[in-house]
């Protein structure tokens, strides 16, 4: 083949070979060939040719977590399945590649204006006018953390799913006839009546025999099952008993208990009368009108909350004589509370203050001596304080030791004893621990998960350090482990019975009712012994009876004349039921018929997407790796 | 080795036999990647143009406007881009409008006139699963469940089976409606989209052949 192509260097077949290739990278660039020998091996599904990659997956995984995680701050990221999130966004991703894909054959593009278009259109990017504005949209952009490229990109693929599959759904109707026949069956009414037969009275008089009973264990064993149960040593490092060691002296103790007392803040109480300004000469006159208040005020010949009332523009504390409350040092602004603070005594008022709102006139009304609770009072609070950090310190180091020890020696008494010079840890024993049924802290998370660990269990070592949920530090050593058991008969014997009892008094009562409903249907009545309730009405939706006594009433046959049913309730005990009427529900008119109409169209286009949906997901070729 | 000057005499002796014609060769493939990318880009465009115009159409419905008051906007796409996917959504607008005037020929007639056009075989389904319904509702049930026979399409079988039963139980055919319900009701997610579908089978009684009381 080279030979032939050497030979024929001059002849037409090898221009045509090259030829072909210059036509092929003018037309799909270096990428065609290069792209055709790489593929990547961490594509997880591929679309068409589009493949989707493990990080794309990962990236809108970890995008739905925070978006979860910010609508529902409760949940704990540690109990959210992992795989779930990044399987429902693999799906995700695959049901827009097979959207695109389809967009591709069906022959639909997007141009860049009808984007364009779409984002000046949005309202939320308008201004007050409803006019478009540059600012707004590149501040809403900027806040829900997206660029202009990634939200255009997402935009016209909002568009292309809209050309796509949204004329289909839009469309969808609801024709009168239809929405009047659902009406006549969601608002249907029925009308029963009913026996109750209660189990207690088919329970009397059993009496097993002990081979009956022995029958019934062996069958339902998994009901006398002992969860596995272990037995372990343990190692706890307490933070408190830490913090015991750690000495503070008298000194220390009142140098805080002085710099708690300065740190304590007065409380001022105070009014002020604020004037706005817009130009200097407007400033000008705010100030003069400000002074000669102060000094009619000073002079007894006007009150400053009456001043208020009448000229402050700060119109919330205006109505209260300009009183602003009790005043705590670094909540307003420094301007204002300097002048504040720099106040003497009560009903003093400062000069004319200027702050971003305005120019104040500000009054002392009241002054309050900060509270300052007694050292006796604060002794614990302030040697908890001087010892938090040196605390810290030793934690971490004593954390740290005892992390390297669990490792390096093979019993928790060896530990203790190396940690001896700087603590003194005591090696204690666990009661027997039931998986699911464990009290204290043994029945947090990360504690059961070590406990249940079939590779510590086997390895009989110390286990890592386990942090517990008030910061204590445990070390465990499995001593002795009990599988699932399952118990014996002489100690279950007194549960076996009850249960025994109870399948008997049931399959009585079921018989019993069995052989009613064939009489009744037969067209006999009922023993004198019983009798039949009013007659009830109720609706498919209606709250008035238990959920499944409804749902089983409106599975029943519809009656010629009457039907019967058995029902059996939550207890075991069983209703005989007559069925006399069933009403066809009202049908709506006017505006209700309207809205009805609505609700049921909605429903007919969710359906419709949904529906097109599937179908695509269906004609498109999808591979999954 | 040659001199400069012979290798140079070489070239030029190479250009004079054979270059011209590798030059032509090489210039024909870009000149013919390039016109087809021309008109790839016009095709496009083409397709863009389209995409605008029914776009502007979406959005005013969107806003609240009628069919009725973008007329002229519909035509255009229906004889500028006729078989397109997106005259066959206009088409599907038209009927909805009529049905919601009351002008059930119409919508008929628009359905049709889908069915007929389309390229694409779920909107030819969808217009027949609608035609079949308006059928019906002007009491024709045996022409309308004839026209269901020619849904074939996998996903569309829910929807199908569903309004079989509708028509059957219209018919008088409660078993038969029975048992068309309990088809659409095998198909995954069926309580999702169509929530009513078990209740409307509830109501009805089984086949002979089931047990005749429901199970508790």
């Amino acid at each position: 083949m080279l030979d032939f192509i050497r030979n024929h260097s001059q002849g037409w077949i090898a221009k045509v070979i090259v030829g072909l290739i210059v036509l092929t990278f003018s037309l799909w660039g270096v990428e065609s060939i290069i792209g055709a020998f790489t593929q990547s091996r961490d594509t997880l599904a591929q679309v068409g040719d589009q493949e989707i990659s493990r990080t794309q997956v990962d990236n809108l995984a970890q995008q739905e977590l925070r978006r979860l995680l910010q609508t529902n701050p409760n949940i704990d990221p540690e109990t959210l399945d992992q795989n779930l999130l990044r399987g429902m966004a693999l799906n995700r991703l695959i049901m827009q590649g097979v959207l695109n894909y389809q967009a591709q054959v069906q022959d639909i593009r997007i141009s860049r204006q009808a984007v364009e278009r779409e984002i000046v259109r949005t309202p939320q990017f308008a201004d007050a006018e409803g006019r478009f504005q540059q600012e707004i949209y590149k501040d809403v952009l900027a806040r829900a953390g997206l660029t202009p490229t990634g939200f255009r990109a997402q935009l016209s693929e909002e568009i292309l799913n809209e050309h796509l599959l949204g004329g289909v759904s839009l469309s969808a109707f609801v024709l009168p006839k239809e929405r009047q026949a659902l009406e006549a069956l969601l608002d249907q009414k029925r009308t029963y009546r009913s026996v109750r037969l209660s189990l207690d009275e088919y329970a009397q008089d059993l009496t097993p025999t002990e081979e009956a009973l022995r029958t019934y264990y062996q069958e339902h064993q998994e009901a006398y099952a002992m969860p596995e149960r272990v037995q372990v040593a343990y190692l706890l490092l307490d933070p408190q008993q830490v913090a015991q060691s750690i000495q503070i002296d008298q000194a220390q103790i009142d140098a805080a208990y002085q710099a708690y007392v300065q740190q304590q803040p007065q409380q001022r109480q105070a009014a002020h009368i604020l004037l706005n300004f817009t130009n200097e000469k407007e400033k000008q006159q705010a100030q003069a009108d400000l002074l000669a208040w102060r000094d009619a005020v000073l002079a007894g010949e006007a009150d400053f909350a009456q001043l208020a009332r009448e000229h402050s523009q700060d119109p919330a504390s205006a109505r209260q004589g300009g009183d602003l409350g009790w005043i705590l040092p670094d909540t307003l602004d420094p301007a204002f509370e300097q002048a504040l603070f720099a106040l003497q005594e009560n009903s003093d008022i400062s000069m004319p203050v200027e702050t971003p709102f305005g120019l104040h006139l500000i009054q002392l009304l009241d002054q309050r001596a900060p509270e300052i609770k007694p050292l006796a009072e604060m002794r614990a609070q302030l040697i908890q304080d001087l010892q938090a950090q040196p605390l810290r310190e030793r934690m971490a180091s004593l954390s740290e030791d005892l992390r390297n020890l669990s490792f390096s020696k093979d019993s928790l008494q060896a530990v203790a004893e190396a940690l001896q010079e700087q603590i003194t840890l005591e090696v204690q024993t666990s009661a027997w621990i039931s998986a699911g049924q464990a009290e204290d802290f043994w029945q947090q998370t990360q504690v059961q998960k070590v406990l249940f660990d079939p590779q510590m269990r086997e390895d009989q070592l110390p286990s890592d350090v386990i942090k517990l949920d008030d910061e204590r530090l445990l070390v465990i050593q499995h001593q002795a482990y009990q599988a699932q058991s399952i118990q014996d008969f002489a100690q279950v014997q007194d549960q076996v019975q009850q249960a025994w009892a109870r399948t008997q008094a049931q399959s009585r009562l079921q018989t019993q009712a069995q052989t009613y409903l064939r009489q009744l249907q037969a067209g006999e009545s009922l023993p004198a012994s019983l009798s039949w309730s009013e007659t009830q009405t109720i609706s498919r939706f209606g709250a008035q009876t238990e959920q499944d006594l409804v749902t089983y009433i409106f599975k029943m046959p519809q009656p010629a004349q009457v039907s019967y049913g058995i029902y059996t309730d939550a207890e075991g005990n069983v209703l005989l039921l007559a069925l006399d009427t069933v009403t066809d529900g009202e049908i709506s008119t006017g505006d209700e018929a309207i809205n009805a109409q609505n609700v049921l169209q909605q429903q007919a286009q969710r359906r419709w997407m949904q529906l097109q949906q599937n179908h695509y997901l269906q004609v498109t070729p999808v591979q999954r790796f | 080795m040659r001199t400069e000057e012979e290798q140079l005499e070489a070239i030029k002796h190479w250009w004079n036999t054979q270059g011209k014609s590798w030059a032509l060769i090489i210039a024909i493939g870009v000149g013919a990647g390039m016109a087809w990318r021309g008109y790839q880009d016009w095709q496009v465009g083409k397709l863009e143009t389209a995409s605008d115009a029914y776009q502007q159409v979406i959005s005013q419905l969107n806003a609240g406007q009628s069919l009725d008051d973008l007329k002229e906007q519909t035509q255009a796409i229906l004889t500028d881009y006729p078989n397109s996917l997106y005259a066959d959504q206009i088409l599907l607008l038209q009927a909805q409008a009529a049905v919601t005037q009351d002008d059930l020929a119409t919508a008929q007639q628009r359905l049709q006139a889908v069915q007929a056009s389309s390229q694409n075989p779920l909107i030819k389904e969808v217009a027949i699963l609608r035609q079949a319904r308006i059928l019906a509702a002007q009491e024709n049930t045996s022409g309308a469940l004839q026209l269901l026979e020619g849904v074939k399409l996998e996903a569309l079988q829910i929807e199908r089976f569903a309004i079989q039963g509708d028509i059957l139980l219209a018919q008088g055919d409660s078993q038969g409606a029975y048992t068309a319900y309990s088809k659409a009701l095998e198909y995954p997610n069926a309580q999702n989209t169509h929530p009513w579908l078990s209740i409307k089978r509830d109501n009805l009684t089984p086949p002979v052949t089931e047990s005749a009381t429901p199970a508790a």
